[in-house]
């Protein structure tokens, strides 16, 4: 099955950046004592994390029709947001302290296995990530 | 609505049905004949098939690279005299294969010669 594509990578260096800016934004936010500053970064985030996601999967759909089950997009959101989670703690800005990254590292983590049971079920239907009933339509 | 009429409408439901699926024939019939880029096999499909089979570039495409992810089709480039390479395709022996025996099973019962004569009476 093939793993790793185009819409991926770009999928992931715009995760990668919008991560980066978020974790500087919210350090300056923190860092000014703005709530309101980190609410709207945190907001701006998800909006953009979520729009990525959507263009880049939905293209990723109709160019590869890899059945994944989205699981491909999530393993790599939830490296990134976690890698770059403990990143930020360790280089010194204002961010979650260390049990907060890590009660979100684990509880992502028991989302991200549970997904991906739910992708090993899937591929029971699937030859080398295509659907069976659609490889000859 | 005229009997005519409703027969060319049920004729027209059941061949859009029939002919889901088909392409991946008459593309592997294409290939058995010999090496060809996407322009040949769309060209084949059309002639061999007397003009019931038509397709698009971009459904072509996409099937081709399916097959390519598959192992079932593979690709030669060659130099042509102006633009980029351009790939002739071919049935790989997994490929050659899996049509054998698809034919076997689905194809060669239409040549039966009870089959034939129920088809011409």
């Amino acid at each position: 099955m093939r793993v790793f594509t185009q819409r991926l990578g770009q999928f992931a260096i715009s995760a990668l950046i919008f991560t980066v800016a978020f974790r500087y934004a919210l350090d300056l936010s923190v860092g000014m004592k703005s709530f309101p500053a980190a609410l709207v970064c945190s907001i701006v985030y998800f909006g953009l994390m979520f729009f990525a996601g959507w263009y880049y999967g939905s293209k990723d759909a109709v160019e590869n029709e890899i059945h994944d089950i989205g699981f491909r997009f999530h393993f790599i959101t939830y490296v990134l947001c976690i890698a770059l989670g403990y990143a930020s703690y360790f280089i010194g800005w204002n961010t979650e302290p260390l049990r907060s990254l890590n009660i979100g590292a684990m509880s992502w983590g028991i989302g991200l296995a549970l997904h991906f049971v739910f992708f090993l079920f899937a591929q029971k239907n699937a030859i080398r990530g295509y659907v069976k009933e659609e490889i000859f339509q | 609505m005229a009997k005519d009429t409703m027969i060319e409408e049920l004729l027209d439901a059941w061949e859009e049905t029939y002919k889901k699926g088909q392409l991946t024939f008459w593309v592997f019939l294409a290939l058995k004949e010999s090496n060809k880029c996407m322009e040949e096999i769309k060209e084949f499909v059309e002639r061999a098939s007397d003009g019931t089979m038509t397709c698009e570039e971009q459904s072509l495409y996409r099937n081709l690279r399916k097959f390519q992810n598959l192992d079932i089709v593979a690709y030669d480039s060659r130099k042509v005299s102006k633009g980029p390479d351009r790939k002739y395709y071919y049935l790989t022996t997994t490929g050659e294969e899996l049509f054998k025996r698809f034919v076997e099973r689905n194809i060669m019962i239409f040549t039966k010669e009870s089959i034939i004569n129920l088809l011409t009476q």
